[in-house]
């Protein structure tokens, strides 16, 4: 699983994410410690139906350090004509996902094969994203 | 019955030609349509020869559409390709997609259907050499569409983002249920399981918003201006290739919509349509019944009604040549197309085809795309 420093500083930690589709999109990023069976906490979500979140304070380093850091797309598809096209979109889907403020400074993560679902005829699509803080 | 019908139509369709009345020399297709794409506009082949603007969601990557079938070189086939489904360009976003401007996005951009410009190619086989040998040429030409502006319907920007912030708005819903029940599964296998489960869950609120959304983008525009080209070789000969038409078209189109209305989403329209072409033919019938060559302009138009699945047209053109001696003739017909699905069509076009003799059209077939719905087609018979 992707990690990025919190480190020890006093300005918040930022996060964002860049959605790259013509479909409908819709983000949201969540902060829980994981395992503990607390409800997460929402810190994020996206502004339209870019899917694209854009920078914004999620926490200072030290109250995120040994939690978890999630990022829920959900990607619609059914406008994109048929299902040949669909699937074409599917594969040119990106998501990109940005942290900045701890010793790293900005990092950048990407959506691997693993993180993503689709339903069978590529109508929807679902990103799931998460990242410890450590 | 529906599935009764497809048959019906289909079985109709391929039997059409027993009804096909003829003069002296007739132009027939009884087999499945051919595609209204400009390499086959330029042959005179497609059932309308002006061209309807389409919505985003008909131009699909590749479209194939085998009308005919036959040995060796390519029979009677078109690809329509569209690059735009196989870039990756910067900004792409459902408002992009959709015409809307970022900026203001209760505007619509105009010029948004540019990027949906499609090149087009086509194999056929027909007799366009007007000597005294009734034989079949090999024809291979290639085209280009563009649509350069298009204005929607009025309210089409702001009834369009009103529907996208209800989904987007929606959706956050749903993700928090989502995000919750993943985020509480450590285990990462059952954690990827409720994934796919949760993808495939149907979220009915969510899903009839995008369905309207669709029906937004798919709507007819108030106006659309389109341009084409086109150029294609014919081969005289199995070692012999040569120029045979090249044209440029354009067409100027207004739908007015009318009567019933679903969701405040018009789906009757009367249909306006002004066209023009230029074309060099390099196999034209001179006076003195030899073979030369002139050019061309065509102007002509089409109105129709589009009442719900149903469309009914009427095109005319006239075709005035360059040479005097060769002078005008006319396309006059009526065309006819029902809607079985979103890629499922059945036109017929009948009436007087342009020539120095009279002929008469009747094309009579079928016009699918690649979609949701897949319907079988029997293989065409030629005979």
């Amino acid at each position: 699983m992707d990690s990025y420093k919190a480190g020890s500083g006093q300005l918040q930690i930022l996060l964002s994410t860049d959605i790259t589709t013509i479909g409908l999109a819709g983000s949201r990023a969540t902060v829980f410690v994981p395992g503990s069976g607390n409800p997460s906490v929402p810190v994020a979500h996206s502004v339209d139906a870019t899917g694209d979140i854009p920078i914004s304070a999620i926490g200072l380093p030290s109250s995120l350090k040994g939690k978890r850091i999630s990022i829920m797309s959900k990607i619609d598809l059914s406008i994109v004509g048929d299902q040949e096209a669909r699937e074409k979109e599917f594969n040119k889907l990106v998501a990109r996902y940005f942290l900045d403020g701890g010793p790293e400074h900005l990092k950048k993560f990407e959506a691997n094969f693993q993180e993503v679902t689709h339903s069978d005829d590529f109508n929807t699509v679902l990103i799931f994203k998460a990242i410890n803080i450590v | 019955m529906r599935r009764l019908f497809y048959t019906l139509a289909i079985i109709a369709a391929l039997h059409s030609g027993a009804y096909a009345q003829k003069t002296e020399k007739s132009a027939e297709l009884n087999e499945l349509a051919a595609p209204n794409s400009p390499a086959f506009m330029l042959l005179d082949v497609s059932p309308s020869l002006v061209e309807s603007p389409s919505t985003p969601k008909e131009f699909t990557f590749a479209a194939l559409q085998a009308f005919a079938e036959g040995q060796g070189f390519p029979q009677n086939f078109a690809v329509e390709f569209t690059p735009y489904w196989w870039l990756r360009p910067s900004g792409r976003d459902v408002y992009a997609f959709a015409g809307l401007d970022r900026n203001d996005i209760s505007k619509q951009k105009p010029f948004s259907g540019l990027k949906f410009s499609s090149i087009s190619m086509a194999f056929v086989n027909k007799d366009l050499i007007p000597d005294q040998i009734d034989q079949e040429q090999k024809i291979f030409s290639v085209g280009f569409h563009s649509n350069i502006i298009k204005i929607q319907q009025p309210g089409y920007a702001k009834a369009l983002t009103g529907e996208i912030s209800k989904w987007h708005k929606t959706v956050q819903g749903e993700l928090a249920v989502m995000q919750e029940a993943i985020n509480q599964e450590n285990d990462p296998v059952k954690q990827r399981k409720l994934q796919q489960e949760l993808t495939d869950k149907v979220w009915p609120v969510s899903k009839n918003i995008a369905s309207n959304i669709n029906r937004i983008i798919n709507q007819k525009p108030l106006f659309s201006w389109n341009v084409s080209a086109a150029y294609s070789v014919y081969g005289i000969d199995n070692n012999r290739f040569e120029t045979g038409r090249t044209g440029v078209w354009t067409t100027l189109a207004t739908f007015v919509p009318f009567g019933k209305r679903l969701d405040e989403i018009p789906v009757n329209y009367l249909n306006l349509l002004v066209y023009s072409r230029y074309m060099q033919d390099e196999f034209m019938l001179g006076a003195d019944n030899l073979v030369t060559s002139s050019n061309s302009i065509d102007l002509g138009g089409k109105i129709g009604f589009q009442i719900s699945r149903v469309s009914l047209a009427w095109e005319y053109i006239e075709r005035d040549y360059r040479k005097a001696t060769l002078g005008s003739s006319n396309r006059n017909v009526g065309i006819v197309s029902y809607r079985l699905n979103n890629n499922l069509y059945i036109n017929g076009t009948f009436g007087e085809d342009f020539g120095p003799v009279e002929k008469i059209v009747t094309l009579f077939g079928i016009n699918w795309g690649f979609g949701e719905e897949k319907v079988d087609l029997p293989s065409p018979n030629l005979q």
